[in-house]
C-alpha cells in the first residue's frame, strides 16, 4: 500500500523523548515504531470491542432490568430447590 | 455437581463432534462446524461434559460469551436519560445434552454447573445477568425450573448475578 496518508500530531516533549529512545531500542525509526504500536493496539481493542455481542432489548425490558439492578439481592426459591435436590 | 468420573473441559480437538446427537439439528450443527471457529475468533468458550472412560465422547456442552443488553430506540423518541447506558451480561449462548445422555439427571447437573462458573467468573468480570436464548417452550420450561425469567416481551431469559450469589449463600447457610 503507497504511503500517502499523514498524521500530525501534538504531544509534550517528554513523551517524545521516551517514543525517540523506545524507537531507537527497537532499531526502527520513530514513524515505524509509532505506526506498528498504535496498529497493533488498534486491532486489540477493536477484537475486544467485537468479543462483546451487543444485543438489543426493548425498552421496557431495559428499564425492567435496570430497577431490577437496584434492588437488593434475594435468593431464588426454583434455584435453591434445585442446588438442594443435587446436595442429597 | 459435575462430579468424577464425569468431568467438564474445554473443547479440544480429540472430542468427537461428529457423533453428537442432541435432537435439536441447529445445536449439533454449531457443535459439529463452528464451535471450533469461534473459540479461535474468541467469540465464544465452548465447554464439553465427558466421561472418565470415555474422554472422547461429548455428553454435553454449552458456551459461553460476553453480551451487552442495550435499549433498542425507539422511533421518533428523544433518548432518555438512564441510569445504565448497557448492562453487562454472560451469555449461555448453547447448551444441550446429548440424547444417549439424557434422562439422568446430567442436563440439571451441568446448568448448575454453568451457574456456579457463572458465578466464579462474576467476580472477576462485569455482568450484571446470565442471559439464555430458549430454542423453543421445552426449553423455556427448563430454564424456568431454575429461576430463570423471560425478559418483558422477549424470547430470552435472564437471572441476575445478585440473586445467583443469594442462593448460593442462602444453600451454605441452611
Amino acid at each position: 500500500m503507497p504511503k500517502t496518508a499523514r498524521l500530525d500530531l501534538r504531544l509534550d516533549p517528554e513523551h517524545k523523548a521516551l517514543i525517540e529512545r523506545a524507537a531507537r531500542v527497537s532499531g526502527a525509526s520513530v514513524s515505524e515504531f509509532v505506526v506498528a504500536r498504535a496498529l497493533e493496539a488498534s486491532r486489540r481493542i477493536l477484537a475486544e470491542h467485537r468479543r462483546v455481542e451487543r444485543v438489543a432489548v426493548a425498552e421496557a425490558a431495559f428499564e425492567r432490568l435496570a430497577a431490577e439492578l437496584a434492588r437488593p439481592a434475594r435468593p431464588v426459591p426454583e434455584l435453591l430447590d434445585q442446588l438442594r435436590k443435587v446436595r442429597r | 455437581m459435575i462430579e468424577p468420573p464425569l468431568r467438564v473441559e474445554p473443547l479440544g480437538p480429540h472430542h468427537d463432534r461428529a457423533s453428537f446427537s442432541c435432537g435439536k439439528p441447529s445445536l449439533d450443527d454449531y457443535l459439529r462446524r463452528f464451535a471450533g471457529q469461534d473459540e479461535r475468533l474468541d467469540l465464544t468458550r465452548c465447554f464439553v461434559l465427558v466421561h472418565r472412560d470415555e474422554p472422547a465422547r461429548i455428553l454435553g456442552y454449552y458456551t459461553l460469551s460476553a453480551a451487552a443488553l442495550v435499549p433498542q430506540k425507539a422511533p421518533g423518541k428523544l433518548g432518555k436519560v438512564r441510569r445504565y447506558r448497557e448492562i453487562g451480561a454472560l451469555l449461555l449462548g448453547r447448551f444441550a445434552i446429548d440424547r444417549r445422555a439424557q434422562g439422568r439427571g446430567l442436563g440439571r447437573r451441568l446448568l448448575l454447573h454453568v451457574l456456579l462458573h457463572a458465578a466464579r467468573l462474576g467476580e472477576e468480570a462485569g455482568f450484571a445477568l446470565v442471559l439464555v436464548d430458549p430454542l423453543d417452550e421445552e426449553a423455556a420450561a427448563f430454564y424456568r425450573k431454575f429461576g430463570f425469567a423471560p425478559l418483558p416481551g422477549e424470547r430470552r431469559m435472564y437471572l441476575l448475578l445478585k440473586d445467583l450469589r443469594a442462593t448460593l449463600a442462602a444453600l451454605e447457610k441452611a
